[in-house]
């Protein structure tokens, strides 16, 4: 059997030659700086600033200590400080919806970075809890949560839900994956996240009240004498959408064994301009439903 | 359309009354090539018709007899007296020195029996010795292979997708064996390939990048029976023709594989299996009435089947599993034709015709254990495909001297499978057995009417328009889209040398094919345009000159502009064709634009023919979900320099042939850096897509053929080497990491080089 194969391969595969290359493309790589943030209102903004490295080098990536970060509206400059030889920068800076955020990073061994951003506005998000109010997709009573909330019209708007139960036995709140059940939520924009989170845009419901709901698996909180669950609701930007979009293509690309479109490339999406990385910004609004 | 077609009665009425006499046929030269161009004069009146690009012409005047004049430059005149109302053949005598190169047809189109003839294509290098459709048209300027060593066809920065094959004007929807290495044409059974590369009449319409018209043999210069046997490393093939000369035609062509027959039958339907065939079959016959009636029939079958024996099994236990992985993809298409001539100036065409894609792909795990009496076995089949089921009619009415109108109703029906899983599960002792299916369990709907009209409008000796529209009325499970296509263009014949032509076309495009990561793959999905993936449009603008050199060359320039709009890729490869979740969930959309400027320089006549071509084009796409700015399409290649010579001489024991390929480098994409993302993961930065260019392509292909007589046969020996420079053209190049945190890379790169190809075949 075996002759009968290498000699229908011979034909087939007679002058296919494999070798390896360095191109020059991946050569003279310059490091540049790597933001990585969520800036909520009503929250001391945080900030973690890396390196990035050429794909060549087997070294691994490092944190940037020593920069100078800072945030700028038309109130108030704020720098931000690291902790000591850490490259986790904070401050007391509470960002505010609807105001412009200039975040720009210095360090002497790197290309300046900027981004300016601004918090989306608050949609007035209303989370409720109807107990056994709807069936689980097993097609047994489960708890009914749902979320409302106003999506401005005339733009685009991205939101992210993140619902949580509470886990009587540990202590502590639990991602629970979310059933896309609502038309909005099913169609070619909207992404589940690692987090078990849910980012979807408004593309089908521009303008209007907008209800979304799912419902919680059968006895999932049942023995929970009060916290049952929590709703993380928030009106997210359209960089940290395509961000994390892009993320999560990415991780999908890694799990495809053959070479696909663009060699399986996924290019993250930046708003750090001359760097890498995420200013990602959001209008949250958290309920624990009892 | 009622508005047209009572324009079209109107006007029959009308020339049917007032004219009294008329002329019309052929004028052909010596080889039985129509003549463009030819003024038809009526002596003595202003009355002044011209032969179209297929060399026709109808000549319309009110007397019962009149002399009637032949005049083309190249030429000699000809003076004839004709009883009116007669159909005949004119044949002209060519001036010394004549160059007899086609000026006609619109600018892009290019063919290989008029407008690039006499090239001897059995001559060219093939890739392992299998005669290709497909990689004669990769030689023209403006059509590229794609990734190297595929039988692909992009033309113009277009996409694989965006070209309609015709196969006797049926439509064919995976042209390609063995996973696009191959094209499904028996080489014998093309007699002419015919390519609008951008503008195109208002007959043709559905696709945004080229309409490839492939017609098989249907006439010849002499009535008998014909036929060849070929065989190559991949096939054995046989060609049969009979041809009765204006009257009817019989042709048959079919090839298969032949090396897995060398396997024995246990191991083939146990271990491995590998076979391919297609089989084209055409009839036509010219009846009483002089109407003529044709069919066609073609069937295409790619097979692949692996079976592993597994010996992991449980050390307590006893079984052995055995898991088998079938492929298979197939083309079916059939299609009746008539073609009528009502009278003089109004012809028809009615076309039916169903074409039938379906692939399929089978997993299959059996268990045999000692301990129980059935065979516990697992399948998983999944299943995608198109039929589409067309009804056509096309007519021409020649209203007088200068208009001739085309006008015509299509309508496609089609029915899409974007995948339907089923999963079966049966004899397991303890488990009920399952049989579920999942996905679309039925076919998706789609209707694409068509209505067209264009007058081929003759200004004067030397300028003639070609103005047409298409209408197109889509409908997909409540979707309604009502489309125009413009379709515009100029001839202006300047010293009857040379030519200027100039045209815009709009087209439209309502299905897609989703590439699942590599062209040509039978994975790869068909799926309609819907509310939400709205149709793919193009808007093309093209300028191009024609001049005869000498008397045996030929040149032209061509200069092109398109730009495209709904463009759809896919951005979940695994999710896309996984048939339980919704296709459009994993696209996205985009726009591109490509330009570029091609030359083409043939030479026609003597023992060494061949063509030179040199094309400078671009191609660029916007999608701004996969990348924030616009990137370079991943077939662009800005130069590219193609050169096909071979020297023909029948009288000769060895004939041979070359192709010559040099220019820009095929794209890839790479990462240049790593870094982490927010969840503290490494992820990979890629300066943009396509940011690879590799090293200059070249590529030098040479084909020997050794021409036998023995036994009262006609043999021929041909053997080809592929890349016999061995030029490293790579087929990939792709980052390999040594783990999931990228912290070592390897970029290897794959190519094809000194790839031998033989084939032998007797002629009788």
């Amino acid at each position: 059997m075996k002759k009968y194969i290498i000699i229908s391969l011979t034909f087939l595969f007679f002058g296919c030659y494999q070798d390896s290359i360095q191109p020059d493309l991946l050569e003279n790589y310059k490091s540049k700086m790597v933001v990585n943030a969520i800036f909520t209102n009503g929250q001391p903004a945080k900030l973690q600033l890396t390196n990035s490295s050429a794909v060549m080098d087997s070294s691994g990536l490092k944190g940037i200590p020593n920069a100078t970060v800072m945030i700028e509206t038309v109130d108030e400059t704020k720098t931000m400080s690291p902790s000591s030889g850490d490259f986790n920068y904070s401050s007391d800076f509470i960002p505010t919806s609807g105001k412009p955020i200039k975040l720009s990073v210095r360090h002497p061994d790197y290309v300046n970075v900027s981004s300016t951003v601004i918090v989306p506005v608050n949609v007035n998000a209303i989370s409720t809890l109807t107990e056994n109010g709807g069936l689980d997709t097993s097609g047994l009573p489960g708890d009914l949560i749902q979320v409302s909330f106003n999506d401005p019209g005339n733009k685009s708007n991205f939101y992210k839900l993140n619902i949580f139960y509470w886990n009587q036995t540990i202590g502590d709140w639990i991602p629970m994956a979310f059933t896309k059940s609502d038309p909005s939520l099913t169609g070619y924009n909207s992404y589940v996240l690692s987090d078990a989170g849910v980012i979807f845009s408004d593309e089908l419901f521009n303008g209007s009240n907008k209800i979304i709901q799912t419902v919680a698996p059968n006895g999932l909180v049942s023995s929970n004498p009060d916290n049952k669950y929590k709703v993380e609701f928030s009106h997210i930007t359209s960089d940290f959408f395509e961000y994390y979009r892009s993320i999560q293509r990415a991780d999908d690309a890694k799990e495809i064994s053959f070479n696909g479109g663009f060699n399986n490339a996924v290019v993250i999406h930046s708003n750090i301009d001359n760097g890498l990385g995420i200013l990602a910004v959001q209008n949250t609004s958290e309920t624990i439903l009892k | 359309m009622r508005f047209l077609y009572l324009t079209a009665i109107v006007n029959l009425f009308y020339a049917n009354v007032l004219a009294q006499g008329y002329t019309s046929g052929f004028i052909m030269d010596e080889d039985e090539n129509g003549i463009p161009h030819v003024q038809v004069i009526e002596l003595g009146e202003n009355n002044v018709s011209y032969s179209n690009d297929m060399g026709a012409f109808l000549l319309k005047y009110f007397e019962e007899d009149a002399r009637v004049l032949f005049v083309h430059p190249d030429y000699d005149t000809l003076q004839l007296q004709i009883n009116s109302s007669t159909d005949r053949i004119i044949f002209l005598q060519p001036k010394v020195g004549n160059n007899n190169y086609h000026l006609g047809f619109h600018a892009g189109f290019l063919d290989f029996s008029t407008k690039n003839k006499n090239k001897n294509l059995e001559n060219m290098p093939y890739f392992l010795g299998e005669s290709d459709v497909n990689r004669q048209l990769q030689m023209l300027p403006g059509i590229e292979q794609g990734t190297e060593g595929y039988s692909n066809l992009f033309v113009r920065g277009g996409d694989v997708d965006q070209n309609m094959m015709l196969y006797n004007g049926t439509p064919i929807y995976n042209y390609n064996h063995l996973f696009g290495i191959s094209s499904t044409f028996h080489n014998k059974s093309i007699k002419n390939t015919k390519i609008y590369r951008g503008l195109s009449p208002a007959k043709y319409g559905g696709r945004v990048s080229s309409y490839i018209d492939l017609e098989s043999e249907k006439n010849s210069s002499y009535s008998g029976l014909d036929g060849e046997f070929e065989m190559t490393p991949l096939n054995a093939g046989i060609y049969i023709s009979n041809i009765n000369k204006g009257k009817g035609f019989f042709t048959l062509a079919a090839r298969r594989s032949w090396i897995d027959l060398m396997v024995p039958l246990e191991s083939r339907q146990n271990s491995l299996n590998a076979n391919i065939y297609d089989i084209q079959l055409n009839f036509g016959k010219t009846l009483h009435s002089n109407d003529k009636i044709e069919f066609n029939f073609m069937n295409t079958r790619d097979f692949y089947f692996i079976s592993l024996q597994s010996d992991d099994s449980l050390p307590s236990s006893n079984d052995t599993r055995v898991v088998g992985f079938t492929q298979k993809w197939s083309n079916l298409l059939a299609s009746i034709k008539y073609k009528q001539k009502l009278n003089y100036s109004l012809n028809a065409e009615h076309q039916l015709y169903i074409s039938s894609y379906k692939a399929k792909s089978i997993f299959k795990e059996e268990i045999f254990d000692p301990n129980i009496t059935t065979i516990p076995t697992t399948q998983l089949e999944l299943t995608n495909g198109i039929q589409d089921l067309g009804v056509q009619s096309n007519w021409t009415f020649i209203k007088n001297n200068a208009h001739s109108i085309q006008f015509g109703l299509q309508s496609s029906f089609r029915f899409f499978q974007p995948g339907k899983k089923i999963y079966r599960s049966q004899g397991y002792p303890t488990i009920a057995d399952i049989n579920t299916i999942t996905g679309n369990t039925k076919s998706v709907f789609s209707n694409e009417l068509s209505l067209y009209g264009e007058d081929h409008w003759r200004l004067n000796d030397k300028t003639y328009f070609d103005l047409g529209l298409r209408q197109v009325y889509y409908t997909h499970d409540g979707y309604h889209k009502l489309a125009f296509e413009p379709r515009i263009h100029g001839t202006f014949l300047l010293q009857h040398r040379d030519a200027l032509k100039v045209g815009y076309n709009r087209h439209n495009q309502f299905l897609t094919q989703l590439n699942l990561g590599r062209t040509g793959s039978p994975d790869n999905i068909w799926v309609p345009s819907t509310s939400l993936v709205k149709p793919t449009q193009l808007d093309i603008f093209e300028l191009s000159y024609e001049r005869k050199l000498g008397k045996i060359y030929a040149g032209s320039f061509n200069l092109y502009s398109k730009r495209m709009t709904n463009l759809v890729g896919v951005s979940n490869l695994s999710d896309a064709s996984n048939p339980e979740l919704d296709w459009q969930s994993s696209v996205v959309f985009g726009t591109g634009r490509s330009y570029g400027a091609e030359w083409l320089i043939q030479k026609s006549d003597g023992d060494i023919t061949g063509w030179l071509s040199y094309a400078y084009s671009r191609s660029f796409r916007t999608f701004s979900d996969l990348y924030d700015q616009e990137y370079l399409f991943s077939f662009d290649r800005p130069h590219m320099l193609k050169l096909y010579v071979n020297y023909t001489n029948p009288r000769s024991d060895w004939n041979f042939g070359f192709n010559y390929l040099l220019g820009s480098g095929q794209l890839f994409t790479l990462p240049i850096g790593k870094f982490r993302d927010i969840n503290g993961n490494t992820q990979l930065e890629y300066n943009t897509l396509n940011n690879y260019r590799s090293n200059v392509y070249q590529r030098f292909d040479v084909s020997v053929i050794r021409l036998k007589n023995t036994y009262g046969l006609e043999q021929e020996w041909r053997f080809y080497l592929y890349n016999a420079l061995g030029n490293i053209n790579p087929l990939s190049v792709a980052a390999v990491f040594d783990s999931a945190n990228f912290s070592k890379l390897v970029v290897d790169r794959a190519y094809l080089a000194f790839v031998p190809g033989v084939a032998y075949i007797v002629k009788f």
